[in-house]
């Protein structure tokens, strides 16, 4: 009985801070936002973790040029759709084959209306993101 | 024959609802895969599967509510919840995604892909050797593993052109200020691998006596 009644007062405690945490992102989400939004689209937001159980950073960090790999800097990636379709930067993988094709805008072009661009959580960082 | 259609009236409605779910149900296959890695050999798939989803000490907001995505967006609810994978992964409580990443590649937990199309055997080339760097003032000395490093990255990540760090000895210079502004370790400490709040997770042997 005692039991049940603490579990339950935990439970509470427990229900009640879920619901006050502060919005707060995902640790190394980054957010798109150097055309989307000029361009009428939604901020697109691109998560860490998601893409780092599949595959190692090395893959898509791997230091080619032209868009065939992505600079370890939020923001010195020029991205835009025209590049992603025609097989750079996020068209690496989302080309229908490895991953599901640019088609699906929605997916990636997710966030709220006027997010800043720039890598989220982190301390502060330099570079043209900043 | 009145009554006879009535029922079939009936059943035909009583499927919609379950017709609407099996297209759903299309979509979100479509839309994301949702299991674990495909890479994963399979009794640690059935590992991760069997174990509790949700870890009591550490908690991920969902998508909806993380204050980037429209919660208006109809794709979201295909979207995996950072709380569906990384609660199944070594936990870290409290520091960056809450997960020891590199713990998870180690122990098995995850095989992330060491190329875009297909696990490479030869992919990464880990090299385990641990380099000291010593002039760390009051601080504990840095103990910098290549080994966690290179089961990520590639040599080139961090050697190339020599920009980020030199492969020499004495060759890089390095101090906080650069690391907090983002250069050298703070490329990735503290954007995307364990932040600069952790000090002594660097900052890692105490110095015993005088060292050369």
């Amino acid at each position: 009985m005692n039991d049940a009644k603490s579990l339950l007062r935990w439970g509470w405690l427990f229900g009640c801070w879920f619901a006050v945490m502060p919005a707060q992102a995902e640790y190394g989400d980054v957010i798109l936002n150097k055309y989307a939004e000029l361009r009428g689209m939604r901020p697109v937001i691109f998560p860490h973790w998601f893409h780092r159980i599949r595959f190692r950073c090395k893959v898509c960090h791997n230091g080619k040029e032209d868009g065939y790999g992505f600079i370890m800097r939020a923001g010195s990636n020029d991205i835009n759709m025209a590049k992603i379709v025609d097989g750079r930067y996020c068209g690496l993988c989302h080309n229908g084959e490895i991953a599901w094709s640019p088609e699906n805008c929605d997916i990636c072009h997710s966030g709220l209306p006027g997010l800043q661009p720039g890598i989220q959580r982190g301390h502060e960082t330099k570079g043209p993101a900043k | 024959m009145g009554r006879l259609h009535a029922w079939i009236g009936i059943l035909v409605l009583a499927a919609l609802p379950w017709l609407g779910a099996c297209s759903e149900r299309q979509l979100a296959r479509i839309a994301f895969d949702r299991a674990p890695p495909p890479s994963l050999p399979d009794p640690l798939r059935e590992k991760l599967t069997e174990r509790k989803p949700v870890d009591v000490s550490r908690q991920w907001l969902p998508l909806s509510r993380d204050g980037l995505h429209d919660p208006a967006n109809p794709w979201l609810k295909f979207k995996q919840q950072p709380v569906e994978a990384l609660s199944l992964l070594p936990p870290d409580p409290g520091v960056g995604n809450q997960v020891l990443w590199v713990d998870a590649i180690e122990d098995g937990y995850i095989n992330p892909r060491t190329s875009f199309t297909e696990q490479d055997p030869d992919g990464m080339l880990v090299m385990d050797m641990d380099i000291m760097r010593v002039n760390t003032s009051i601080m504990p000395m840095v103990k910098f593993p290549h080994r966690a490093h290179t089961i990520w990255l590639d040599c080139d990540n961090c050697h190339r052109n020599n920009i980020i760090f030199k492969p020499q000895r004495y060759g890089t210079k390095i101090n906080m200020f650069m690391v907090l502004n983002g250069e050298k370790c703070g490329q990735c400490h503290g954007a995307v691998s364990f932040p600069v709040t952790e000090c002594y997770r660097c900052h890692s042997v105490k110095r015993t006596g005088i060292i050369r």
